[in-house]
């Protein structure tokens, strides 16, 4: 009979453990989504200016060439990349639309269809306007199509190259596409936040979404043009952004993005966890890893033509693993995140 | 404090002996299968903790008889008939199916897709086992085919059958043994772009039948909007077809999931669920298993990490399954199912009672093929 009364009471201090376990997520959940969602509103939104900068500077660039400079363009170019790269971990809501993602980076390109696309255009002899293009390919759109005109000596030094007018006309409806698919992203984030803030699982998302942008980083990005994937030959052509020399540029702005937009939401998640020291843990490797960044160059091809330079690489890669590992590890333990593997890609 | 990793750790400690069990189980039909032991039930394709894909075939006990690696992630597989064979595709682009003995655990053939084809992951034989019906994407064009292989020679492709759409995904065989079922997703996909979807806005998913000598389109359905892709289904004795969907829109919107074809009649509906439940299946049916023996239909929902069980004559649920990361279901006996998990474990249900038989990490595919007749 005692053993019983003992039994219940402590079921019954399970269970209240239990409930407060719950109610502390729920809360945590509060807090974080809105943060969240806050974050990275700013982050859609200082893409949809840089995005509009570069369609600007692109018309004002083909009205009236001898005016300006090419290197204005690359320079918005960058900008506009670079807050693509912020926001780029984010997998879910607005961007599933329409291959969004796919449209604003064609990435990775192991058959150079980004050029032959954008040659077909450059060099054709079909009309260059928002229809024909939207109804091409996606390595025809985006990011990198604008970065072979821009940056790639064989159209840099080609009779095609800018400001000759089918450049210029692709140029300037590719960059007029790069915004309305931004404003488009933004637009929808904000009708997005009523079902984010009400649905338990985005909590879930939106640290799944951050672990699989960090796998991404290091395996693909990083590791893969180090030889360190599926094949042991260096190789800068399978990395982000290799024709501008801004491959690192990218990794970093793709982790200073997770450190503005999902850091803060992550914190208070973990803290209401009572997982203070896991947050603190990540915010300082996080850290570590951009300062490594902010010490290198924004170009991967030299470095990996040299053994300094490639030792640089193996630190880096050193520092992204531990941060990959502490958010995919510990943190998605503690939280109880496990990856889908039904779920995660549907067929 | 409780969390869920503690409640996973406690479930982890408790089927750690069933895993153990599980591998000696393993080791042992490695030796004993093509004597003592008759083939596995059933087959599946998976991926283990390292990416590397195999063909597994396992017991009702959930022993795991044989474990094929095969050079891409498999999806679907079809039993051929009056054979101990079973075809499992690739998934989708995929280059490749294999032919599986079963009985000995071995692939005894692997086929190649034809030039500027790849295969959806799905196919179904002819009732006497000697033509092959694959669903295929012609990708130059875009357009989809049924390629069709004769299995008593080799599998030589044959012909094709035309679908006039694209991308049909699960094929079935009507039980008047002549028609088959086929869910067109709508989806154009290329192999030079992955898996990328590219043709989302102007997508037209259908359900079809098809003569399988004439190649005759006699009934197509469509789904209540463009953007729902049909992909999985089966078929019932009586010849009601149960589809599932996935829905390509925003992820607010929650349309129905889930159509309903007599055959007879050719009338098509779809089931509505109550908005929680509905909401709950997270826009996406993983695969479609009907018990031959009853009028239960299940249906995976992988990112809702749940199954259903509806009873598809009066269209009622009548059970939730949660199990994380669901997707392989197949009717095993009377009212009872085989679920698998992609995040691991093979699932019995048995009287609204679900156990884990097999308790390894290894990433269990969409499907699961029986290799009962």
């Amino acid at each position: 009979m005692r053993l019983f009364h003992r039994s219940r009471k402590l079921l019954v201090y399970l269970c209240g453990l239990f409930a407060i376990s719950l109610s502390q997520l729920a809360i945590a959940q509060q807090h974080a989504k809105p943060q969240w969602h806050a974050d990275l509103n700013t982050g859609y939104e200082a893409f949809v200016i840089s995005s509009e900068a570069l369609q600007e500077r692109a018309r004002a660039y083909c009205q009236a060439p001898d005016n300006h400079q090419v290197t204005t363009i690359r320079d918005a170019w960058l900008s506009a990349f670079l807050d693509w790269q912020r926001i780029r971990f984010v997998d879910f809501g607005p961007i599933e639309q329409d291959n969004i993602a796919w449209q604003l980076q064609f990435w990775p390109d192991s058959k150079n269809l980004i050029a032959r696309k954008t040659d077909q255009w450059l060099q054709g002899e079909q009309l260059i306007d928002a229809a024909s293009i939207a109804s091409d390919s996606v390595a025809a759109k985006g990011f990198p199509a604008l970065e072979y005109v821009l940056f790639d000596p064989r159209v840099v030094n080609a009779g095609h190259a800018l400001p000759a007018k089918r450049a210029c006309d692709f140029l300037q409806t590719v960059s007029a596409q790069i915004h309305t698919n931004a404003m488009r992203l933004q637009a929808g984030w904000t009708s997005f936040e009523l079902h984010f803030l009400s649905r338990p699982e985005y909590v879930h998302t939106t640290v799944l979404a951050a672990m699989h942008s960090l796998e991404i980083l290091r395996d693909k990005r990083l590791a893969a043009p180090m030889g360190l994937g599926s094949t042991t030959r260096r190789n800068p052509y399978i990395a982000d952004a290799w024709r501008s020399g801004e491959s690192l540029a990218t990794m970093h702005a793709t982790l200073a993005g997770l450190q503005t937009y999902f850091l803060p939401g992550l914190v208070i998640l973990l803290e209401e966890r009572k997982l203070t020291p896991l947050a603190e843990q990540f915010r300082k490797q996080l850290s570590a890893t951009l300062a490594r960044l902010e010490n290198m160059p924004a170009a991967l091809t030299p470095l990996l033509e040299s053994d300094d330079g490639y030792r640089q690489l193996q630190l880096l890669y050193i520092d992204v693993d531990r941060l990959t590992t502490l958010l995919n590890g510990s943190i998605a333990s503690e939280l109880g995140i496990i990856k889908g593997f039904n779920s995660s890609d549907g067929d | 404090m409780i969390n869920r990793r503690a409640l996973l750790r406690a479930g982890l400690a408790s089927v750690g002996a069933m895993a153990a069990f599980s591998v000696m189980g393993a080791a042992r039909s490695a030796t004993q299968s093509s004597s003592a032991r008759p083939g596995p039930l059933y087959l599946s394709a998976l991926d283990d903790a390292d990416g590397g894909h195999f063909i597994a075939g396992f017991y009702e006990d959930g022993v795991i008889g044989f474990r094929l690696p095969v050079p891409e992630r498999g999806h679907g597989g079809c039993r051929r008939p009056l054979a101990n064979e079973v075809v499992m595709f690739s998934r989708r682009p995929g280059r490749h199916f294999q032919v599986i003995d079963f009985q000995a655990g071995t692939i005894v053939r692997q086929i190649e897709a034809e030039k500027d084809h790849h295969f959806y992951g799905h196919g179904v034989f002819s009732p006497d086992g000697n033509l092959l019906y694959a669903t295929a994407n012609h990708y130059p064009s875009g357009g989809g085919k049924i390629l069709v292989y004769d299995a008593q020679h080799a599998y030589q492709l044959l012909g094709d059958l035309d679908v006039d759409g694209i991308g049909p995904h699960e094929i079935r065989l009507h039980p008047d043994g002549q028609t088959l079922v086929v869910a067109l997703g709508g989806i154009r996909t290329h192999p030079d772009y992955d898996r990328i979807k590219l043709n989302l806005a102007d997508m037209q998913p259908a359900l079809l039948l098809i003569n399988r000598d004439s190649g005759h389109i006699s009934q197509r359905h469509e789904p209540s909007h463009h953007q729902l892709s049909l992909r999985h289904l089966d078929v019932s004795k009586e010849g009601i077809v149960i589809a599932g969907y996935q829905f390509e829109g925003q992820a607010w919107e929650t349309p129905p999931l889930i159509g309903r074809l007599d055959c007879a009649n050719s009338e098509f509906s779809e089931i509505k669920l109550p908005a929680e439940q509905q909401s709950k299946l997270r826009n996406y049916i993983a695969s479609v298993a009907i018990d031959p023996a009853s009028h239960i239909v299940a249906v995976t929902a992988p990112r809702g990490n749940r199954a259903l069980l509806l009873d598809y004559m009066t269209c009622e649920t009548l059970e939730t399954v949660e199990i994380d990361d669901v997707a392989g279901a197949i009717a095993d006996r009377r009212s009872t199912f085989v679920f698998t998990s992609g995040m691991g474990g093979i699932y019995l249900n048995r009287a609204s009672r679900v156990t884990r038989i097999e308790a390894s990490d290894q990433r269990w595919d969409n499907h699961l093929t029986s290799t009962r007749t």
